[in-house]
This record gives C-alpha cells, sequence and structure tokens, in this order.
C-alpha cells in the first residue's frame, strides 16, 4: 500500500513538484499496539534522495482522519511556527491520507538522552517552557460555566467507562468541587491543546522545538493540565532531578505543580490532588477511545488503584515529603543511569551466580538421585530375591497343595478301596452265608424230595422189612 | 464469491466444511505455546466471549507475552508495506491465532494454512466474531506440497520458515526451509510477492548476548551453524531443527528459491510487534532513523521481557554506519517479488 500511496503522492497535483527525484524510500511507524484495530494508526516520513519530503498519516481501517486535519490547520493558522504544517488530505485506496512537512531535526526524548549534562537539559526544559508559554499567550477568553461544563462532561464519559466504588466516587465528587472552587472569580481561559504534550512529540533542531501529532487535539479549558501528561509520560530523567534543576529558573505554578506530581516532591495539598485527578480521568478517557477491549480492562484496573492511592492521599496531612537539593539529585540520577547501563552485567553475575548454585544443587541432586539408584537397585535386587522366593515359595506352595490334593485323593481312594473292600467282603460274606444258606436249603430239599420220593420210600421200608435202621 | 482452491491430484485432501481443508491424518503437529487444557478452555471460552478478553482473561498474567502475540494490534502492520489489491487471493503460511490471516482479509481473500486442526477451529471462531468471511482454511504442515502452482498473489511467512524444519524429523532443516521458499515461489503467480518476517541472526542484541528467539540460549545464535547445532545437541541433548539467518543468506535463499527483486526492511524492535519498519534498500532512512528518531526499545524474544541490553543498545547502535547497522538489525521483513 506504502509503495502505492507514494507513486499517487507523486502523481498528485498537490503533492507531486515535493519530490525531485525517482529515488524515492520510506520508514514505517507504527502505532502502540494496544490499539483497536481501526484506531491503529501508521505514520510514514517519505523520502526523496536523502530528504524526507512528506510525513503521511493514516487509521489503519480507513476510518477518516479529516478531523484531525482540520483541528491541525486551525491551530497552524494560530501558532505557525510551533507545530508542524499540514498541507492536505488525498483519498488514495479508500483511505483518508494526511500529509503533512516534516518537521527537520531530532525526536525531543533522544536529543535529551543525548544531552544528559545539566546545562543542556536546563536549556531544553526552558525552550519546552517557553514553548508552552507561547501556546498561552493566544488565548482565548472563558468563563466558569464553560470551564464546569466541559470538567462535567469528563466525569460523564469517566462514568460511562468506569464502575467506582462509592469511598471513591466520594472522593472524587470533594476533589471536583475543589477543582472548580479554585476558579471561582478568576478569569477563565481556553486555547487549543494537542492533548498529547509529551517529549517525544517534540523535534528539536537547532535550538528550535516543533510540536508534532494532533490526534488528540481539542479546544480546552484544562490546556494547563499539559505540564501533567509531559512529566508522566518523560523518562528519559529523573523528574527528581528535573525538579531540583528548574526550580528555581521555572516559576509556573501548572509547571511545578504537575511536576511534583510526578517525582518524589508530591504533596497532599487538596488542589494539587484535585488536577491529578481531572488530569488522569482525561487521559483515561483518551486512551480508552482507542484502546481495544482487553486494554480496556487494564486501564480501568489501573484507574482503581490510582484511586485508592489518591484516597489515602487525601486523608493524609499536607506534608512536604523531600527537601530539594540538586547536587544530591544528580548524583542520583546519574547513579541509576550507570545501574541501567550495567544492569545486564548484574544479571549475568545473578545468573553465574544461580548457575553456581544451580550447579551444587545438581551436584547434590545427583548423589541424591545416585543413593536413590543404589537403594532402588538395592530394593530391586531385594525385590528380584523376594519375588523369586516367592516365586519358588508359590511353587512349592502349590506343589504342596497338589500333592495334598493327590494325597487327599490318594486316601478318598484308600477310603473307598477299604470300603469296597468292606462291601466287597460284606458281601461275598453274604453271599457267601447265602450261598451256604442256599447249598443248605437247596440240601433241605434235595433231602426232602429224595425222602419225599418214592424209591427212598420204598428203600426204607425195604430196610425196615430188613431190620436196618437209617 | 471466494477464489476457488486448486489442489494437487496426487495428494488427499479431506474436505471438513465449505471453507475447510485438511492435509492432516489427525489433529496435526502438536500445540506449543499452549497446553491441550487451555486449548480447550480457550475454545470454549469463545463461544460466548469476545476472543481479547478471552485472550486476556486466560493469558495476561500468566503468559503476558503470549497475550501480547495474540492481541497487539501492530503484529499484522508490515501488511501496509505489500501493495494488496481486493481481488487478490493471500496464502498465509502457519496462520497460529489468525493474527495475520484476520486483518490480511480485510485487504483481500486469504487462505489460512496452519498445521494444527484445533488452531484452525480457533481462528475461525475469532473471524466469526470479527465479521470475516473471505478465509479458506487448510490444515496442513507448512512444507507440505498441497496447492497447484502459480495461484497466489501473496505468500505470507511471518515467522514460519524458522520453525518449518521442526515438525519433520531426520531431514536436513536447511534444506526443508530451502524447500520451504522454492514452494513458496512454486505457489505465487507471476509477479506474485513473498513476505518473509523473521529474526537476523547477527542482530546486534543477540551479539551483545540476548536471549535467541527459538531456543532461550544466550550468546548462541550468532555462532556459526555447525557450532550451535553442536552446542545445541550437548546442552538440550536433542537434535537443533529451528534455525534463523543472516540478511545475505536470506538474500541468497531467496535467490536460490528463484526471487529476483528482494526488498529489506530493519524491523524494530522485532518483527512480530514493528514499531518502526526501515527501508535498507538506501541508506538514507537508515542513517535518518539512527540520528534522529527515538530509540525502540528492544526485548528478549523468548519471554517478551525488556531487554536488559537496551541501554547499551542505544549507545552502541550509534558508532556503526548505516551500511554496517543494515545487518545488525535485530530482525527484518523482506519482500521478495517473483518476476513476471
Amino acid at each position: 500500500m506504502i509503495n502505492q500511496l507514494i507513486q499517487s503522492l507523486k502523481s498528485s497535483k498537490n503533492f507531486g513538484n515535493k519530490f525531485k527525484s525517482n529515488d524515492t524510500h520510506y520508514v514505517f511507524l507504527t502505532s502502540g499496539g494496544y490499539r483497536k484495530y481501526d484506531k491503529g494508526r501508521i505514520v510514514v516520513i517519505v523520502f526523496d534522495g536523502s530528504e524526507p519530503r512528506l510525513v503521511v498519516k493514516f487509521y489503519k481501517n480507513s476510518d477518516s482522519i479529516s478531523n484531525e486535519y482540520e483541528t491541525q490547520t486551525q491551530i497552524y493558522k494560530i501558532y505557525e511556527n510551533l507545530i508542524t504544517k499540514p498541507l492536505g488530505i488525498e483519498r488514495i485506496n479508500d483511505y483518508d491520507i494526511l500529509v503533512e512537512e516534516p518537521a527537520l531535526g531530532k525526536n525531543l526524548t533522544r536529543y535529551v538522552y543525548e544531552n544528559l549534562n545539566k546545562y543542556a537539559l536546563l536549556d531544553v526544559f526552558k525552550l519546552v517552557f517557553a514553548f508552552n508559554k507561547n501556546l498561552n499567550s493566544k488565548l482565548e477568553v472563558s468563563n466558569i460555566q464553560n470551564l464546569t461544563k466541559e470538567v462535567d462532561q469528563l466525569f460523564q464519559t469517566f462514568y460511562s467507562n468506569i464502575k467506582i466504588s462509592n469511598s471513591h466516587e466520594d472522593m472524587i465528587k470533594n476533589l471536583r468541587l475543589i477543582f472548580l472552587k479554585n476558579f471561582e472569580n478568576k478569569k477563565i481561559f481556553q486555547r487549543f491543546s494537542n492533548n498529547d504534550f509529551i517529549l517525544n512529540n517534540f523535534i528539536i533542531n537547532k535550538n528550535k522545538i516543533t510540536l508534532t501529532d494532533f490526534e488528540f487535539s481539542t479546544k480546552t479549558h484544562l490546556y494547563f493540565l499539559e505540564w501533567f501528561k509531559f512529566f508522566r509520560y518523560q523518562w528519559v530523567v529523573s523528574n527528581d532531578y528535573i525538579h531540583d534543576l528548574t526550580v528555581s529558573e521555572i516559576a509556573d505554578p501548572f509547571y511545578n505543580l504537575g511536576l511534583r506530581e510526578f517525582s518524589n516532591y508530591k504533596i497532599n495539598e487538596k488542589f494539587e490532588l484535585a488536577c491529578r485527578l481531572i488530569f488522569e480521568i482525561f487521559d483515561f478517557i483518551n486512551r480508552f477511545s482507542i484502546s481495544s477491549s482487553s486494554t480496556h480492562k487494564t486501564l480501568i484496573v489501573d484507574m482503581n488503584k490510582f484511586l485508592s492511592e489518591l484516597n489515602s492521599r487525601f486523608d493524609k496531612p499536607n506534608v512536604v515529603q523531600k527537601e530539594s537539593n540538586l547536587d544530591s539529585s544528580e548524583k542520583e540520577f546519574f547513579n541509576d543511569e550507570y545501574q541501567k547501563l550495567i544492569k545486564y552485567k548484574k544479571s549475568i553475575d545473578e545468573l553465574l551466580d544461580l548457575r553456581k548454585s544451580n550447579d551444587e544443587y545438581n551436584l547434590r541432586l545427583k548423589n541424591t538421585f545416585e543413593y536413590l539408584d543404589k537403594s532402588e537397585r538395592g530394593f530391586k535386587d531385594q525385590k528380584f530375591l523376594t519375588e523369586n522366593l516367592r516365586k519358588r515359595n508359590d511353587g512349592l506352595h502349590d506343589e504342596v497343595v497338589k500333592l495334598r490334593e493327590h494325597n487327599d485323593e490318594l486316601r478318598n481312594e484308600i477310603k473307598r478301596l477299604e470300603l469296597d473292600h468292606e462291601n466287597f467282603k460284606k458281601s461275598m460274606q453274604a453271599s457267601h452265608e447265602n450261598f451256604k444258606k442256599s447249598i443248605q436249603a437247596s440240601h433241605e430239599n434235595y433231602k426232602r424230595s429224595v425222602e419225599s420220593s418214592l424209591p427212598w420210600k420204598f428203600a426204607r421200608i425195604l430196610d425196615k422189612l430188613l431190620g436196618k435202621n437209617s | 464469491m471466494m477464489n476457488k482452491l486448486k489442489f494437487l491430484n496426487n495428494v488427499h485432501v479431506k474436505q471438513i466444511d465449505d471453507i475447510t481443508y485438511s492435509f492432516l491424518n489427525d489433529e496435526g503437529i502438536k500445540l506449543f505455546d499452549i497446553t491441550n487444557e487451555e486449548f480447550l478452555t480457550f475454545k470454549e471460552k469463545l463461544k460466548s466471549q469476545n476472543w481479547m478478553e478471552v485472550a486476556f482473561d486466560m493469558f495476561y498474567e500468566t503468559y503476558p507475552w503470549l497475550y501480547r502475540i495474540i492481541t497487539d494490534s501492530t503484529r499484522s502492520d508490515f501488511l501496509f508495506l505489500l501493495d494488496i489489491k481486493k481481488d487478490d487471493l493471500a496464502l498465509d503460511l502457519g496462520a497460529g491465532w489468525g493474527q495475520i490471516t484476520i486483518p490480511l482479509s480485510r485487504f483481500c481473500d486469504v487462505v489460512a494454512l496452519e498445521g494444527n486442526l484445533g488452531k484452525i477451529q480457533i481462528i475461525k471462531e475469532i473471524a466469526n466474531q470479527e465479521n470475516r468471511n473471505n478465509i479458506q482454511y487448510v490444515a496442513a504442515n507448512i512444507s507440505d506440497k498441497v496447492f497447484e502452482n502459480e495461484q497466489f498473489n501473496f505468500v505470507i511467512l511471518n515467522g514460519g520458515l524458522e520453525w518449518v524444519s521442526t515438525s519433520s524429523k531426520g531431514e536436513d532443516p536447511f534444506k526443508i526451509q530451502q524447500n520451504t521458499l522454492q514452494n513458496a515461489y512454486n505457489l505465487l503467480k507471476p509477479n506474485g510477492i513473498l513476505y518473509l518476517g523473521i529474526e537476523n541472526k547477527y542482530g546486534l542484541k543477540y551479539i551483545l548476548g540476548e536471549k535467541d528467539d527459538h531456543t532461550g540460549l544466550e550468546d548462541f545464535i550468532y555462532l556459526n551453524d555447525n557450532s550451535i547445532e553442536l552446542f545445541y545437541k550437548s546442552i538440550i541433548g536433542k537434535p537443533l531443527r529451528s534455525f534463523t539467518h543472516s540478511k545475505k543468506e536470506y538474500e541468497h535463499m531467496l535467490k536460490d528459491s528463484g526471487f529476483e527483486d528482494v526488498t529489506f526492511f530493519g524491523s524494530l524492535p522485532d518483527y512480530k510487534l514493528p514499531k518502526l519498519m526501515i527501508d535498507l534498500t538506501d541508506n538514507s532512512c537508515t542513517q535518518f532513523a539512527q540520528k534522529n528518531l527515538e530509540f525502540v526499545q528492544e526485548f528478549d524474544g523468548a519471554t517478551g521481557r525488556i531487554s536488559k541490553l537496551n541501554y547499551k543498545l542505544q549507545n552502541i547502535y550509534s558508532i556503526f554506519s548505516p551500511n554496517e547497522l543494515t545487518n545488525l538489525y535485530p530482525s527484518y521483513s523482506i519482500i521478495a517479488r517473483k518476476s513476471k
């Protein structure tokens, strides 16, 4: 898409004249991954030869970027020398493309990191402060009703996105009143703000800084809270160090208030707490509007944590926690920076220590395992023996059982044989008796039959006759 | 009406539904980033909850790197480097959780190829929640040859080439990588584009000792291929199957596969979640980024933690010439065009 886009720009009426050669290249920047897809944003710096010629911006989901262009154009009309120049909107491949002139120079975060000495730092913060003062030189008169309306609108949006506990709600109500009360009977102003007044959105070139990025731009009564945004989202230098470096040089209530809130110099003064609350709500709403549904959850968790912290400060007395001391905060900052630089070494040392103790642990573990191995082997040997003995025992047992069974069978057999023998004997005896009886009976019968036979009777008679006894 | 897919005649395809085809014998490659139990819970929760919220609930605290990999909207931003037309057909090789497939389907019709059937079910459910209906799904391994040649305008291989040899055993992993590139070349229509997102083994952070993204080993990946194989086998006890290469090596591999026109972008902090992509065809972009842009915090690609070496890196990057720097970016987004 980018190549097509560049070709379209090169051949367009409005931007074709920006390109002097056919040699185009680009650097592609993406927005944070916490955004929902349709609020994801692409920024492309287009080079012609070795020079950046144009910056193009668009949303990933072909959402219109025309509101941003219009607001940026209005801001540019007021602050021509302070912000990047919007050049126009092009419709390419169904995408609205915002084209602006590149601000030549170095990203201010990078510049600060490369110029950490206190004189250079002081110059940078004075430059940013002067820039902000320039913005404040074009204020529009407004009134307390409009300020109240804007604040209430913020709260309404806030409450529609997050559920607040009763104790937090009471504190929020109190701080809202304190905030608004502070502006009673005072002149009220408003002006355009990009609502993203952070170090990273500045380009510096030869002591001149230019503000870029107008995605969240609005006209607002809360422009003075830009310093809260500025100090919350700068991590290059410690805010304690900036505080001590600039406290005697920059005397602006909101600059100091914002700086204090994000340093160890914070106090529990009620208006300060009220400003912090309004800023956090403002920031929450902006971030919530572009975040994915899962990021919403983290924003809500963070907001609840913040409210709890604010609640505890709300009830505490207003005490100054730290005395300003430039030498000490400078020393502390550079010590911290050096620690960060050698952090990897420390982590290597920690790793080596860990490895050493790990090795020792491994050795102990190895010994333990060896001991366990031996024990296990012994156990296994014993187990083997026991199992074999048990097997043999079981075998013997089976054998005994079998023998016993056999024995029982034999015994039964013997008993059966004995019984059979007895029975046989009895039957033999009985049959003998019977036989004897039958013999006797048959003898008797025979005798009777003989004696009753005629010849026998004849013989008897004959004996009688002959005088013989039977 | 989506483009009809043409598969090779000699492979057995199982059509699961109107838009899903499988060349796998079973569920496919093992899940490597979550457990089976997590997979089942994720799938179940998707039925009633937004996919991003499911990812948040399940992984934000316990596995933050995976949470970012799944939900970070910059993951697919490289797509804007490609000139995609609405009637094009793109093949996403190794579709994973659908982080590329789904945004890609906003540009053109997409075929999501993934080696695990379960993952395909998840991508389908996410696509359903995102109202994407121009995606077809193919369950197969990246190195499998299943499609007829010359049917895609784009082949996307984002974080896939380095892993392609891990699902096969025995074969030479370099050969598998080379064959995969060759296969991608064959699948592309004339003038088609292969997009390759991958780490640079000579990335400055790796040279300074940052963990390799694939093995988790420090001071490792920049060694020569033979050494890393031997070290890995000795340390981990199994053969190394995942390899990344240098800019020159990628260039050779792509040219050997037939690609004539190869363009490199230096991706920072990484091709996975790019914040900055620098056109390396000309040193002016590298020089501009090196001198003027905010330093992009790099991370340990194995866990996603902010690198402890960032403070060192921030200072050391500035000492190289733009020419030298092109070889030291932690990863590349590579656009390789097949000739007409």
